[in-house]
């Protein structure tokens, strides 16, 4: 006789908990970046206006949604995708791989190089956005965190080092 | 052996390699029940003659239902479209591809659209949009280079919105590759030297980029030998059977190992040349291969050292100390073309500055390397390349290239 | 290069950390939403089926799961499937697991009644429903193979391969060191056979990795063995990972043998148990083949082409490019024999080290060797 039963995986409340602040905070910190510092500015000024991308984990989410306006302006879109159009999605293949690199436990280039993300949408795009995550995490991160985030850890002006990052950090937390 | 944390490798496609491989199609095609194949392929090689041995290899075995040869370099939307249509209007049940990197790209086009039933290409574009098997696919290469007969991609042009399309699906990879020799027995040698060492650089950066794994590299070595032991040969005797099935063998090999762990900055300058310039793909990837490989050096030594073997032989890699063979294997790589430009009577250039057009103007022109390292931000595999690059660090290699100068290893930024 | 080179591998191989995690992005991209889980006791008792688990969580997947008890469980395994509207099928597991779940899926696609009298069991065209296969231990070969046997029917066919096989450390149970010197030696032996006697260099590439693996954890892994066993689950990943990579290079040595089906050292080893009177336990399969394995390569020492060559899987590349080319092939062979004694001073039983040590008689070692001789190129 066969023994069978239905699994339900369910949910990991925790960790998707964990992720939404993440990518809250990160998405936050994108447009704040986006105002104060001139790399982030000219990775944004290539992209065309009404652009939105969304980095999040394959099925369901959780999603960071962030999209330049008709003005040009960087804004943080939340963590919904419905009833938005996306142009780019940066998906990792699932939550838990997503996790692995928001707790630093792998870096996005490893992840990268294991397959473990897929981009929907133009390439040259999801280029520049992997640039602008590369340069805010090293804005957000301790450098010794930062640097197992990162290929490269770069060479930044003191000004941009320290300066830049407070502006980036306060923006970020007060959402502006 | 250094085993990464993950790694993937598949390669669904049926290989058959030989003398008489095109002979073999009728009881592929009819293992997957498909007796009515279209033939796609392109100008040059109908005029070529390898259609009529094509024919004459299937030997009314099977019945052609079309033939359609107008595929352009650039494989493209409107392409796609019409040859689909073609598909349906003769009742064709599979597709021989028979070209080239640009014929594969727009077979694999059709195939996703003839197998959905679908006039809208753009709604399987990007990653694994494709989720059924498709209708069966047999890829003859008249080339041994691009390795798209073993891939999982394709790149269509939308000429409307001048973007090129991704498709990336492991249902894309041809059902199966015909590798016979007669379909390149008459390539001219520049073409030959080009092709090959694009499979060369496809092999080369299987192993030194991110995503290397096991079998990518054991897939690898076994292209680079090959390509290594017949390249030269082939050139100076084109009619050598066994020298040129090694070559096809090489470049599918190289394109099994690409596939699975991807290419890095050769890849990522080369594909920018090639956009900004027109400029033939194969000669930019022989340019940029040593300074690739020079520029990644003190990240990957020890996987350059190991390159030196299938590349050199076991003699000069017993003769080498251990640590010089890394930049063994680079000077090796620079030797080969200079020795392909030697025995192609200078039709295989060894700098950017060399590229020439038939009517002898410049390919690529000096003024264009900004444009070119600005381009090469947004090529995906720049990801792959062990060492990061920034726009500096790709206009710095693009002028050691143009001017067929070592790169100056002082000025690669470690981080 | 031989005249006519083909091979065919269906299988995608998913290996190392968090595979797992990969699998729900993998099979939506083959349209498979309801994945059947076919498992084994063991398995399900060593809670394996909890990783896959929590692979799942927050997806859409809700796999259901199954766990072979007994023989008689076929036909209620395809009414569950039916029933239950399922859509692809995981084997969790190794051996008749995946047997079980190949010829499910022969039943599902070509018909119950076509599997029980097969008018043609080599003819099966078309794909099949997705496979995945999770193994569990290492084995010998057979499970990433394109065959099946149902019924005393054998079935042989590429689209029999599973669609990936997603090897991890994360599934790995604990095993006898019998069972891990049977597959890592049945490896050896088919994965060498391929790379010395082959001049198919699709199949060298594979054969070329798959010896490696053995060679980099097989004798690690008996030497790390408490009293015959590897308990690898209360020892932790250390003893995981490379039964995970001795599984792997059983994956490898099952697409090899899909592609060349009378491998010499396999036929020998079949020949060899039929023959011998001992207990399959000290004379397992994969012991034969890899006695078989030197004999074969003693026996072509001087006339195969690529011999020599296997000295570097079998070692490194500073060794193999040390030693001068006319002697590689003793070198390779002695790396061999060096391997399979060092495995019997690891065994509290000792193992035999050659055919006359295995008990068999000189008829029966003078049989064998007429079947372990190659026609070279």
């Amino acid at each position: 006789m066969t023994d069978f039963m239905e699994i339900s995986p369910g949910r990991h409340h925790r960790k998707r908990l964990y992720l939404s602040c993440m990518l809250w905070f990160f998405g936050r910190a994108v447009q704040a970046a986006a105002r104060v510092d001139d790399g982030v500015k000219s990775e944004f000024a290539a992209m065309p206006d009404n652009f939105t991308f969304c980095l999040g984990a394959f099925p369901s989410g959780p999603y960071m949604v962030v999209g330049k306006d008709s003005l040009g302006r960087v804004r943080h879109l939340g963590s919904s995708i419905a009833d938005r159009t996306i142009h780019l999605h940066m998906m990792f293949k699932n939550p838990a791989l997503l996790f692995r690199v928001f707790s630093f436990q792998e870096s996005t280039p490893v992840a990268n190089a294991r397959n473990r993300l897929y981009v929907h949408g133009d390439v040259p795009q999801a280029c520049a956005v992997v640039r602008i995550m590369d340069m805010v995490q090293v804005f957000l991160l301790p450098k010794f965190l930062a640097k197992r985030a990162v290929k490269r850890y770069p060479a930044w002006p003191l000004k941009r080092r320290t300066l830049v990052r407070a502006q980036v950090y306060v923006r970020a937390f007060a959402g502006l | 052996m250094v085993i990464p944390d993950y790694y993937e490798f598949g390669s669904r496609t049926h290989i058959m390699a030989g003398y008489d491989a095109l002979e073999q199609i009728p009881g592929l095609l009819s293992s997957m029940d498909a007796q009515n194949p279209m033939v796609i392929t392109d100008q040059g090689v109908s005029r070529a003659g390898l259609v009529d041995i094509l024919l004459q290899a299937l030997d009314s075995r099977i019945t052609i239902k079309t033939i359609q040869d107008d595929v352009p370099a650039d494989s493209d939307l409107i392409t796609v479209h019409t040859l689909a249509g073609q598909y349906r209007k003769y009742g064709c049940n599979a597709i021989i591809a028979l070209g080239g990197g640009s014929v594969m790209d727009t077979a694999k086009g059709v195939n996703i659209l003839v197998s959905a039933s679908s006039d809208n290409l753009l709604a399987f574009s990007g990653a694994n949009a494709l989720t059924h098997a498709l209708n069966p696919l047999v890829a003859v290469p008249t080339t041994a280079g691009t390795g798209s007969e073993v891939t999982r991609v394709a790149v269509i042009s939308d000429p409307d919105n001048l973007r090129k399309l991704l498709f990336t699906s492991g249902f894309l990879m041809p059902d199966a590759a015909v590798l016979d020799p007669r379909m390149t027995l008459t390539l001219p040698a520049p073409v030959t030297a080009a092709t090959a060492m694009d499979a060369l650089s496809h092999a080369v950066e299987a192993c030194l980029c991110l995503g290397r794994n096991p079998l990518s590299t054991a897939h690898a070595h076994e292209a680079i030998a090959l390509i290594s032991q017949h390249l030269l040969p082939v050139i100076l005797q084109p009619d050598h059977k066994p020298g040129r099935l090694a070559l096809a063998t090489g470049a599918a090999l190289a394109g099994m190992a690409f596939s699975n762990s991807m290419v890095g900055m050769v890849h990522t300058l080369g594909h920018s040349v090639g956009s900004v310039c027109h400029a033939p793909h194969g000669t930019c990837m022989a340019v940029l291969l040593p300074y690739g490989m020079a520029y990644n050096l003190h990240k990957t030594q020890p996987l350059l050292a190991d390159l030196l073997l299938p590349m050199a032989g076991a003699d000069v890699y017993a003769r080498t100390p251990p640590a010089d063979r890394a930049q063994k294997a680079i000077d090796w790589v620079n030797r080969m073309n200079q020795r392909l430009h030697q025995v192609t009577a200078g039709a295989h250039a060894v700098c950017l500055r060399e590229m020439k057009s038939q009517d002898g103007k410049s390919l690529v022109p000096g003024h264009l390397l900004p444009k070119i390292a600005h381009t090469a931000l947004g090529d995906g595999s720049i990801f792959y390349n062990p060492e990061d690059l920034d726009y500096d660090d790709c206009l710095m290699v693009l002028e050691a290239a143009f001017n067929g100068a070592p790169l100056d290893l002082s000025r690669v930024k470690k981080g | 290069m031989t005249a006519l080179n083909h091979f065919l591998c269906r299988t995608k191989t998913a290996f190392g950390t968090h595979a797992l995690d990969h699998l729900p992005f993998d099979l939506s991209g083959m349209n498979a939403r309801k994945p059947f889980v076919i498992t084994d006791q063991a398995a399900r008792d060593a809670g394996v089926h909890m990783v896959l688990a929590r692979a799942c969580r927050d997806t859409y997947l809700a796999p259901g799961l199954a766990t072979l008890t007994d023989a008689g469980d076929f036909e209620t395994l395809y009414h569950l499937f039916v029933d239950k509207g399922y859509d692809s099928i995981i084997a969790l597991g190794t051996g008749q697991v995946v047997q079980t779940a190949k010829a499910l899926n022969l039943a599902l696609c070509l018909g119950p009644e076509r599997l029980r009298s097969p008018a043609d069991p080599g003819q099966i065209k078309g794909p099949l429903l997705p496979l995945v296969y999770i193994p569990t231990h290492p084995e010998s070969g057979q499970d990433t193979a394109g065959e099946t046997s149902f019924s005393g029917h054998c079935f042989v066919s590429a689209h029999l391969m599973p669609d990936i096989a997603v090897i991890t450390a994360d599934t790995m149970l604990g095993t006898p060191l019998a069972a891990v010197l049977d597959s890592g030696l049945s490896s050896l032996a088919a994965c060498c056979e391929v790379f010395a006697f082959s001049g198919n260099p699709f199949a060298r590439s594979y054969a070329y990795a798959g010896v490696c693996l053995v060679m980099d954890t097989l004798l690690p892994l008996a030497q790390q063995s408490d009293h015959g066993d590897l308990l690898c689950q209360k020892a932790g990943k250390h003893r995981r990972l490379p039964l995970a990579k001795l599984t792997h290079a059983a994956a490898v040595s099952g697409y090899i043998q899909s592609n060349f089906p009378n491998l010499k050292t396999r036929q020998a080893g079949a020949h060899i148990t039929a023959l011998h009177p001992a207990p399959s336990a000290t004379l397992s399969s994969g012991l034969c083949m890899a006695l078989a394995l030197v004999h074969l390569l003693e026996n072509s020492k001087d006339t195969c082409p690529w011999l020599g060559k296997l000295l570097l899987p079998l070692t490194d590349a500073a060794h193999y490019a040390g030693v001068p080319g006319p002697g590689q092939p003793d070198a390779a062979v002695r790396v061999i024999r060096e391997l399979l004694q060092a495995l019997y001073e690891t065994l509290p039983q000792g193992m035999p080290e050659t055919f006359d040590e295995a008990g068999l008689t000189p008829r029966q070692i003078s049989e064998i060797s007429n079947l372990l001789t190659y026609a070279h190129p």
